[in-house]
C-alpha cells in the first residue's frame, strides 16, 4: 500500500523532499525555530540587549524582573537578561564546535575501524576504549589546568575526549552495514572503497549523525556547566550559561532563587531545540520515512 | 537455441580450486579443480544444490571471494588471466567488461540514493567523463531497455518505491549500463513470483540480443535453463560434474546425480499423481567431509564398489560437446 501511495507521487528531487518530510516533523520545525531566535538574539545581542554588557548599576543592586530588567539584575547590578544573551554567545559557539568536532573525529575513526576491520579496528578500538575507562573529569580539569581555560582550550580539550561514544556507535553500524548486500553491489560494480564509503556507507550514517551531533551540543553545554561550577570552565569576565549557573547557585534558598531558573531555562530551551532538531533531521534522512506522518511510516 | 553464439571463449575457468583455511584444522576445498568455458554470446546455466559452489564460483570469476579463501587454478577472462590480477585491475574489469546481477534485489539497492543515482554510479565509476545530465540521460534509457514505464520520472524514485520485480529490472540496469562482456546472473529471479520471472528472463534475453554479451545463468530452476541457456554445467559439492548442450544433457543424460534431479521435477503429464516425487537419497555432503573416490557414491544407486568408493573419476566424454565427471560413463577421456 505505502509503496502504490509513494509511488503515486510525482517524484521530485530529493532536496525538496528532503525539506518537505523535515518541515513535516513539527517539533523539528519549532526546535529549529526556537534555535534560530536563539542565536539570532545571542549574536545579535549588541543590537538586542537593551544594555551594553558587563554595565553595572552598583547602587541599583539586585532586583526582580521587571519592564526595565526582563529578568530583572544580578548582586552587581547589571542586567541579567543582557547577561545572558551575552553568556550565550559563548555556551553556544562551544557547544556546537565540540559537537562538530567530536563528530567528525568519531565518524572518522568508526568508519575506519568497522569498515576496515583487522587490525586498523583492533587499535582504533583500543584507543577508544582507553578513552573511555578514564575519568573524563577529572582528565577534563587536569588538562584544562594546563592549557589555560580559554573558550578555545575548553573546545579542544571536550572534542578530542568526546568523540568515543559516537566512535563506537558508528562502528556498530558500518559493521553491519559493510555485510548488507548494496556495498557487495557497488564493489561488483568497480567502486573502490574510498568511493564506497562516500557514496553507500556515510549517507546510511546520516541519522546516527545527526542523532548524535544534537545530543553532543547538550552534553557539551551540561559538561561546560559542570565545568564551569567545578571552577575549571570558561572564567571571568567571559561568561556562559554554565558560569552564570553556578555562580547563582549560591542562591539557593534566599529570595533571589529566579536568578539561578533563568540560565538553566535558557540551557533546558536550547539542548531540547537542537534535540528536536536533530530528531527531525534523522527522519527527514531516511527516504522511507513516510510523507504522511510525522514518525516516520514504514521501515524495512 | 544458438542465435548469436560465437567459437570464441570468453571465459575459460581451469582446474579452479577454492579452499578455505579455518581454525581446528578444519580446512576445506569448497570447490574442487572445476572448470567451464563460456563461449562468446553464449548462455550457460549452472544449476545445483544450494552449497554446491555455484555462488562461491561467480565470486571467484569477479575476484570477490572472502579474506580467508585461498584460490587456485586458472580464470581467463578476455586472454588475461584473472587469478592474482591486483585489485585495481579486477576493479576496471568490474561491472564494465564483468558485470553481476546480485541475487536479492530487496537489498543489493542502497536505500538511501534514488534508482537513477544507483544506475549512473555505475556508469561514473568507470567513466567520469559524463555530465551528470547525460548521466541522468543514461539511466533513463537503461530503465526503458528494462522495461520500466515512465522511466523519465521513475529514475527519482527511491529503491522501497518500486516492487521487487522493478527493484530486479533497476538491478539489471545497473549491470547493463557498460554493455559488459560477461554478465553473472546469480539466481536473478528466485526472489520473484514467477509472472515476474518470466519478464525479468524475457529482459535478460533482449539484453542480450542487443549487447551481444554472454550470460552465466547461476539458478536451482532447470525449468529456466531448459528454456534460456545453450549449454549446461551441473555442479555438485564444488564440481562441475556434468556439462553439455541443454538438449543433450536434459535428453541423454550422463551423469546420474543429473538423471535424479531431473527425475525429481514433479510433472504435470504423469498419470499416477498418487506416486510420490522421487528424490535422491540422502544429502550433499558437507564440503568438509566429502567422502572418497566420486563425492556423490553414497547417494547414488548405480556406484561400483571398490571403484566408485576409492577412486575420484576424471572427466569422460558423454557425446560431441557433452562431458561428465562419471566412472560409468562410457566414452573416451576428455583432453
Amino acid at each position: 500500500m505505502v509503496e502504490v501511495n509513494a509511488a503515486a507521487q510525482s517524484p521530485s528531487n530529493g532536496r525538496s523532499k528532503f525539506l518537505q518530510r523535515f518541515i513535516r516533523h513539527r517539533l523539528a520545525l519549532l526546535g529549529g525555530i526556537i534555535l534560530l531566535l536563539l542565536f539570532v538574539a545571542c549574536f545579535g545581542a549588541p543590537v538586542i540587549a537593551p544594555f551594553p554588557k558587563n554595565q553595572q548599576d552598583l547602587l541599583l543592586g539586585p532586583v526582580p524582573p521587571s519592564l526595565e530588567h526582563l529578568l530583572g539584575t544580578d548582586d552587581l547590578g547589571r542586567d541579567y537578561f543582557t547577561e545572558i544573551l551575552y553568556a550565550g554567545q559563548v555556551s553556544l559557539l562551544l557547544a556546537l564546535s565540540v559537537a562538530l568536532i567530536s563528530t567528525a573525529i568519531g565518524v572518522f575513526v568508526g568508519v575506519l575501524a568497522g569498515y576496515k576491520g583487522g587490525w586498523v579496528d583492533n587499535l582504533f578500538m583500543r584507543v577508544t576504549d582507553l578513552f573511555l575507562v578514564v575519568p573524563a573529569i577529572a582528565l577534563l580539569a587536569l588538562a584544562l589546568q594546563g592549557l589555560g581555560r580559554s573558550p578555545l582550550s575548553i573546545v579542544t580539550v571536550l572534542s578530542l575526549l568526546g568523540w568515543t561514544y559516537i566512535a563506537r556507535v558508528v562502528r556498530g553500524q558500518v559493521l553491519s552495514l559493510r555485510e548488507r548486500e548494496f556495498i557487495d553491489a557497488a564493489r561488483v560494480i568497480g567502486a573502490k572503497d574510498r568511493q564506497i564509503i562516500w557514496k553507500h556507507v556515510l549517507p546510511n550514517l546520516g541519522g546516527v549523525i545527526a542523532v548524535n551531533v544534537a545530543l553532543a551540543v547538550a552534553s557539551a553545554i551540561i559538561i561546560e556547566s559542570t565545568l564551569s561550577f567545578l571552577g575549571f570552565g570558561v572564567q571571568p569576565p567571559e561568561t556562559s550559561w554554565g558560569n552564570m549557573l553556578s555562580q547563582a547557585s549560591g542562591l539557593i534558598g534566599t529570595s533571589k532563587v529566579y536568578l539561578l531558573y533563568f540560565p538553566g531555562l535558557f540551557i533546558l530551551m536550547a539542548v531540547l531545540a537542537v534535540n528536536f532538531v536533530g530528531d527531525g533531521l534523522r527522519d527527514a534522512l531516511d527516504p522511507r520515512s513516510g510523507l504522511g506522518t510525522s514518525r516516520g511510516g514504514q521501515r524495512r | 537455441m544458438t542465435r548469436g553464439v560465437t567459437n570464441e571463449t570468453l571465459l575459460e575457468v581451469k582446474d579452479l580450486s577454492v579452499f578455505f583455511r579455518m581454525r581446528d584444522d578444519d580446512d576445506f576445498y569448497a570447490i574442487r579443480n572445476l572448470s567451464l568455458s563460456i563461449a562468446r554470446g553464449e548462455t550457460l546455466g549452472v544449476v545445483g544444490e544450494s552449497g554446491s559452489g555455484k555462488s562461491l564460483t561467480s565470486a571467484a570469476i569477479m575476484g570477490l571471494l572472502p579474506a580467508n579463501a585461498e584460490v587456485s587454478g586458472s580464470i581467463r577472462f578476455l586472454g588475461e588471466e584473472l587469478i592474482g590480477a591486483t585489485e585495481s585491475e579486477l576493479r576496471k574489469l568490474r561491472g564494465k567488461r564483468l558485470a553481476v546481477i546480485a541475487q536479492d534485489a530487496l537489498t543489493a539497492l542502497n536505500p538511501v540514493h534514488t534508482v537513477g543515482k544507483q544506475i549512473a554510479e555505475a556508469i561514473s565509476v568507470h567513466d567520469n567523463s559524463l555530465s551528470r545530465a547525460e548521466l541522468r540521460g543514461r539511466a533513463v534509457e537503461l530503465l526503458d531497455l528494462v522495461g520500466i514505464s515512465h522511466p523519465e520520472t521513475r529514475v527519482d524514485s527511491y529503491p522501497h518505491e518500486f516492487s521487487g520485480g522493478m527493484r530486479q529490472r533497476a538491478l539489471i540496469a545497473m549491470s547493463v549500463a557498460n554493455e559488459p562482456d560477461l554478465i553473472i546472473a546469480d539466481e536473478p529471479t528466485t526472489a520473484l513470483d514467477v509472472t515476474v520471472q518470466a519478464q525479468i528472463l524475457d529482459v535478460l534475453e533482449r539484453i542480450q540480443d542487443r549487447t551481444r554479451s554472454s550470460l552465466m545463468l547461476i539458478t536451482h530452476d532447470l525449468g529456466v535453463i531448459a528454456g534460456f541457456a545453450n549449454r549446461v554445467a551441473v555442479m555438485y559439492s564444488g564440481d562441475v560434474i556434468e556439462e553439455g548442450g541443454v538438449d543433450s544433457v536434459f535428453y541423454e543424460t550422463a551423469h546420474p546425480y543429473t538423471r535424479g534431479l531431473l527425475g525429481s521435477l514433479p510433472r504435470l503429464d504423469v498419470r499416477n499423481r498418487s506416486e510420490p516425487l522421487y528424490r535422491i537419497p540422502g544429502f550433499q555432503p558437507s564440503p568438509a567431509q566429502r567422502p572418497d573416490g566420486c563425492s556423490f557414491h553414497p547417494r547414488c544407486s548405480i556406484a561400483v564398489a571398490g571403484r566408485c568408493d576409492t577412486e575420484i573419476p576424471i572427466v569422460h566424454r558423454a557425446g560431441p560437446e557433452h562431458v561428465a565427471r562419471c566412472h560409468l560413463v562410457e566414452g573416451q577421456e576428455a583432453n
